[in-house]
């Protein structure tokens, strides 16, 4: 059995924690902060943003079904549960408009063309763009308080940097083809600060 | 670390050992790889002949399932394939039942799946399949019928050469014999890649097998998991539409033969699944043909196979796009504007090999053309030790009949080789490399994604300063 457990290392520490690493909503911190419960959870993503009712994955891309006119995405459904696929559906709006979820938590989005962009009731929105590797996947996160993450991609579609409005980042490092470690820089009471935190 | 030796029956008999534990003065355990409900699955070290071996614990201990546990130790310790691990002693210690079976070194494809997620490289896949398919034609065709009953990315293990391995024989069940329908393994099943039948207890056959390699296949290439089969049958019952998407529905790379195959592997009814692993595997067979031929990667021994990177098969179909429309259309702009001498050729000589290959290093891309220039080819650069062969399609009955009747270790034979012919590489340089402008797209919000053409992503919230580069 495979512990999912990553080591942070730096300044001295030595931290373990899960390997499943959620954006943080502290303002003090790292940018991306491990979430507990999440090695056995079957969250096929690293990286995730808590919103309450369910966990958006970052590392997830969003389809679309011509046949059917729906788009669909996974979720994470808790820390320790599954995934679920998450189906938008319009009547008649093929193309353009409106779709919200047919099952899951109430959702919509709204196909711009060249963006999509979801939301939830709750204020929480997700933007989609068409990254190098030919997928739809998210570039900003925007929270209900405002606080907003953009998620940038390298020419392969893998994220190559995060970053929140409260001047904290992430850039992940990776070695041949495989997440090695992410860097996080973000500023603390005497300064800026830069962790590594290797993934093994 | 403490050492504990089972002679009598103990009871507890449901707890997994700590490592430490010797069984039969010889199998010392060193490490608990899984655990389940149903049983346990250990690394140990054989002291007596010092090698490693996996050890799977049952806890079954009604007396029928123990004289079954034998029974079945009995059966599997008679097989013998490249892709199954082999078993080779079997023991009651302590009132459990252990199987004693060859540790497989590598990585599971879960384990792959979860650090990498999303749709592992589609040739890859096809391969591995094809590999599992020669097992389950082996397993099934065997006089005394055996269904391997788990088959899903847990239970698949890359070897270091590049081989997939069928792991977990803890529920392989000869035909006939009694059901387990646990919920999940160790030793039960695990539903989202179960078929129907064996969800509802209605009794397993080769065509389960048939579902959850569907299933497993599904979940490789697309990078996620098909459905429950229960899920499926009450949206159907209820006249809804199917919840499991096509597979290039979800990802239009996999493509549309590909997806078709996997859809009859996935069908609910057994009866419309492939009727054995042989039609299932013909059927992969024909796949990827070109001009008469198919192209598969093989996998060589040394190959860098644990490194997958999930964006590359996508990435590099959209490069192959790309650079042909490149291609296409700098050749016709020096068609139109230039003499033909501008385009700068090179010309490689087919070798011995009877295959379209070709060697150029780092991910270039290139047309390859033939002498008759009747068959275009994108060739993908690739590194030596790995070849494209292009192989003949079986189709006639008489082959199938006889590939059938050698367990398939010929179902992809080569072609003959063909006559050497001239292969033209072209390499047309413009003079002026283009120069693209980034596309900008602003969302409703004030939030810019500039997309480069290179496939780079970048994006700017309205607070962040325009035109301030970032340190990257």
């Amino acid at each position: 059995m495979v512990v999912w457990q990553c080591s942070f290392v730096s300044q001295g520490q030595s931290v373990v924690a899960s390997r499943v690493l959620v954006w943080s909503g502290s303002l003090s911190g790292e940018l991306f902060v491990p979430i507990t419960g999440g090695e056995r959870s079957g969250l096929e993503g690293r990286f995730v943003y808590d919103a309450g009712g369910f966990l958006f994955l970052l590392t997830k891309s969003l389809y679309y079904d011509s046949r059917s006119d729906y788009f669909f995405t996974s979720i994470g459904q808790g820390p320790r549960q599954g995934l679920l696929m998450l189906h938008f559906q319009c009547g008649g709006c093929r193309g353009k408009g409106l779709y919200r979820t047919v099952n899951g938590p109430e959702l919509t989005l709204n196909d711009l063309g060249s963006l999509k962009l979801l939301k939830d009731e709750k204020g929480l929105s997700v933007l989609f763009t068409q990254v190098g590797d030919g997928e739809w996947r998210p570039v900003a996160v925007t929270r209900a308080d405002g606080a907003k993450l953009l998620i940038e991609y390298g020419r392969d579609g893998l994220i190559s940097e995060m970053r929140d409005s409260d001047r904290r980042s992430l850039v992940p490092v990776y070695k041949a083809g495989r997440l090695d470690s992410v860097n996080q820089t973000w500023t603390g009471g005497a300064g800026k600060v830069s962790r590594q935190s290797l993934m093994e | 670390m403490g050492t504990t030796s089972l002679t009598e029956p103990q009871s507890g008999v449901h707890e997994p050992l700590s490592a430490g534990t010797v069984l039969q003065g010889r199998y010392r355990i060193t490490a608990r790889l899984g655990h389940g409900g149903m049983g346990a699955v250990y690394e140990a070290s054989d002291e007596r002949l010092g090698t490693r071996v996996a050890l799977k614990q049952s806890f079954c201990i009604e007396e029928r399932l123990r004289t079954q546990f034998q029974s079945e130790a009995r059966l599997l310790a008679s097989l013998s394939h490249p892709a199954l691990p082999r078993v080779t002693d079997y023991f009651v210690d302590g009132g459990r039942n252990f199987l004693v079976m060859q540790f497989v070194e590598g990585v599971d494809l879960a384990e792959i799946l979860l650090t990498q997620p999303g749709p592992l490289p589609r040739d890859r896949v096809v391969a591995w399949a094809d590999q599992l398919l020669d097992a389950l034609v082996y397993l099934h065709a065997r006089d005394r019928q055996v269904i391997h009953r788990d088959i899903k990315p847990h239970n698949l293990k890359l070897k270091p050469d590049g081989n997939i391995a069928l792991l977990d024989f803890g529920l392989a069940k000869e035909r006939t014999s009694l059901s387990l329908s646990e919920s999940e393994s160790v030793f039960g099943f695990t539903r989202r890649y179960a078929p129907l039948e064996q969800i509802l207890d209605e009794g397993t056959t080769e065509r389960s097998d048939i579902y959850a390699l569907g299933a497993t296949l599904y979940h490789l290439l697309t990078g996620i998991k098909p459905p429950d089969a229960e899920i499926r049958a009450s949206a159907l019952s209820q006249s809804i539409a199917d919840p499991l998407l096509r597979a290039d529905a979800v990802l239009p790379v996999v493509g549309e033969p590909l997806a078709t195959i996997l859809e009859r592997a996935l069908a609910l009814r057994a009866a419309d699944r492939y009727e054995s692993a042989l039609d299932f595997r013909m059927a992969l067979a024909g796949l990827g043909r070109v001009d008469g031929a198919e192209v598969f990667e093989r996998i060589e021994p040394g190959d860098e196979t644990i490194v997958l990177n999930r964006s590359r098969a996508t990435s590099r179909t959209l490069i192959i796009v790309a650079g042909l429309i490149a291609v296409v259309g700098v050749w016709a702009m020096f068609h139109f504007w230039k003499t033909p001498a501008d385009a700068q050729m090179q010309t490689v000589e087919r070798a011995d090999v009877p295959q379209a290959s070709t060697g150029q290093d780092s991910g270039d891309q290139s047309i390859v053309r033939s002498g008759k220039g009747a068959r275009k080819q994108l060739a993908r650069a690739d590194k030596p030790r790995r070849e494209i062969v292009v192989r003949s399609r079986l189709t006639a009955t008489s082959d199938r009949k006889r590939v059938a009747a050698n367990h398939l270790s010929k179902v992809t034979l080569a072609t003959k080789p063909q006559p050497q012919s001239k292969l033209a590489v072209v390499r047309p340089k413009p003079k002026r490399p283009l120069e693209i402008q980034p596309e900008t797209l602003r969302a409703p919000d004030g939030t810019e994604v500039i997309k480069y053409a290179d496939g780079r992503v970048l994006v700017q919230s309205s607070g962040e300063r325009r035109g301030q580069s970032r340190p990257r």
